[in-house]
């Protein structure tokens, strides 16, 4: 990543702050999902949102040969729904995998359309904040800067989790006295569809000992879910995103529920799966990863905080919505003697928590902040 | 080819701000990919080793003569910058120092600047891990002259 700046000694020195100061600003915060992203944007100066939009994260690039009026405006490329829903006509490409981009090509054609959402006259100046998983590695940050290099004007990026935390505070309440703002005092657990970050928030911006990444999440459960459903009932031929649909209504983390019937189509026949034992095993596999990092985290808070620490454990993110995780978590934790821990969920907003965050922090930069990309 | 060309920009900028490890990777994880694809799709011959040094050496000079302006024009910028952060600070009147790296004790600061701190905090660690990028953080701070320097909410 570099800047701009370096980019305009050719320009006379007069035109080109008239030039831009002559666009109009939109900020955006993007939650760039392996699955899901969530945009919101707005124009500067301004908490109204023009845009507020979850996408699926895909690309579909359009086969050869496809007949004109099969593919709406015979587009060659379609994204997110348009590409789920046409996905017998497209190649369809996820651009990321484990909270990092996997397919450079893609992910740029993805930056695009999220840039067409928030600009289409594309005539704007456009600062993104961009969610990345926690510690991320450098090599990351760089792929979404070159991703973004062309497409927006100037990003910052930032934790996820973080983000959560800054997007799930109330600034309406900040000046109740029995608030407890996450920002100044919280533990976030986000559990996505690549990877579970984990996250101390105290007041200050966490360091990469205030935070922990597990390369275990929505998609991992997806995959341990379809593993034993195949070996349980050979040829039953569902897709990645039936088990997904299944996990996303069924899951669940404690004791085995059963029955827990399940009715699906295989080979055109409706039948019924008992996947009790199975969604036990494979969502409980994301407690026996996510608790150890946890607790090391809260081991990690000083010993003045930590009380108040344990009242503000959140999850947020997909793996929110799996029944019983906090009070799964918080019973571990009281078993293992921690002070009176609180195990809280996000609640239904959690999609676009990470986005609101972004938003917010877009807001609040100061000029000498933003990170100019090259163009 | 102008992916290539920006990448190539990239690179040399990378190094021209002694962040040699990361024009490696750059290198190695999205230019010589690009090459590859450019060669594959358009022929063998239709991107030589030659050009690709011409476009080097082109865009070398440019990232040199882009540094050293960047040198020039940072002293003046920054008191410019200065000045603009003062005017600003007097004009939000916060009445309590911005937040601090551990805040927990004092009383809340107004969300905008204790976001905008925090965002500091993120920059910090960012500038303190090696390699180390002094000249980057210099380069990145730079507004244009004419912009409001404290919030892009100041902008049309």
């Amino acid at each position: 990543m570099t800047t701009t700046t370096l980019e305009k000694p050719a320009a006379p020195a007069t035109t080109a702050p008239t030039r831009k100061s002559d666009r109009k600003i939109i900020l955006v915060g993007f939650d760039l999902g392996t699955n899901k992203s969530c945009v919101l944007a707005g124009p500067a100066g301004s908490a109204d949102l023009t845009v507020t939009k979850i996408v699926p994260t895909l690309v579909g690039y359009v086969k050869d040969g496809i007949v004109d009026g099969i593919i709406a405006g015979n587009a060659t490329i379609l994204f997110g729904e348009d590409a789920q829903k046409n996905f017998l006509h497209v190649n369809l490409v996820a651009p990321m995998g484990l909270g990092v981009i996997k397919n450079t090509d893609a992910a740029r054609d993805f930056f695009r359309h999220v840039r067409g959402l928030v600009d289409p006259a594309s005539t704007s100046e456009i600062r993104a904040v961009i969610g990345v998983p926690a510690n991320a590695e450098e090599d990351a940050r760089e792929e979404i800067r070159a991703c973004a290099s062309g497409v927006f004007d100037r990003v910052l990026l930032i934790p996820e989790p973080f983000l959560a935390a800054l997007g799930y505070r109330d600034d309406s309440r900040l000046n109740q006295p029995n608030y407890v703002d996450p920002v100044i005092n919280s533990l976030f657990i986000d559990i996505g569809a690549g990877t579970s970050d984990l996250c101390l928030i105290q007041g200050y911006f966490p360091s990469r000992d205030d935070q922990i990444c597990i390369d275990f999440a929505g998609d991992a459960i997806d995959a341990l879910i379809h593993e034993e459903i195949d070996r349980q009932y050979p040829g039953n031929g569902l897709s990645r995103h039936t088990v997904r649909d299944i996990k996303e209504t069924h899951s669940y983390v404690g004791p085995v529920r059963k029955p827990t019937d399940v009715k699906v189509i295989i080979g055109g026949k409706a039948r019924t799966l008992e996947l009790g034992d199975i969604l036990s095993r494979s969502c409980n596999a994301l407690i026996d990863k996510i608790y150890p990092a946890l607790t090391t985290l809260i081991t990690r808070a000083s010993s003045d905080s930590v009380v108040q620490l344990l009242q503000n454990i959140i999850v947020t993110g997909g793996g929110s919505q799996i029944r019983g995780i906090d009070v799964v978590l918080q019973k571990r934790l009281e078993d293992d003697g921690f002070e009176q821990p609180k195990v809280r969920l996000a609640g239904q907003d959690y999609k676009r928590y990470v986005a609101i965050g972004a938003h917010k922090a877009a807001r609040a930069a100061r000029e000498n902040q933003w990170q100019h990309v090259l163009d | 080819m102008r992916e290539i060309t920006r990448v190539v920009r990239q690179i040399c900028l990378l190094a021209e701000i002694d962040r040699e490890s990361e024009a490696s990777r750059v290198t190695s994880a999205i230019l010589d990919p690009l090459v590859d694809r450019y060669r594959e799709a358009h022929g063998p011959d239709s991107l030589p080793d030659e050009r690709l040094r011409e476009i080097r050496v082109h865009e070398q000079e440019r990232a040199r003569n882009a540094a050293a302006l960047g040198e020039m024009l940072f002293p003046l910028l920054a008191e410019h910058l200065a000045a603009l952060s003062r005017a600003a600070g007097r004009a939000e009147a916060a009445p309590a120092a911005p937040a601090p790296a551990a805040g927990t004790g004092r009383s809340r600061p107004p969300l905008s600047p204790g976001i905008a701190d925090l965002l500091d905090g993120m920059l910090a660690q960012e500038g303190s891990r090696p390699p180390v990028r002094p000249r980057r953080s210099q380069v990145k701070v730079l507004p244009p002259p004419s912009l409001n320097p404290t919030n892009p909410s100041a902008h049309p």
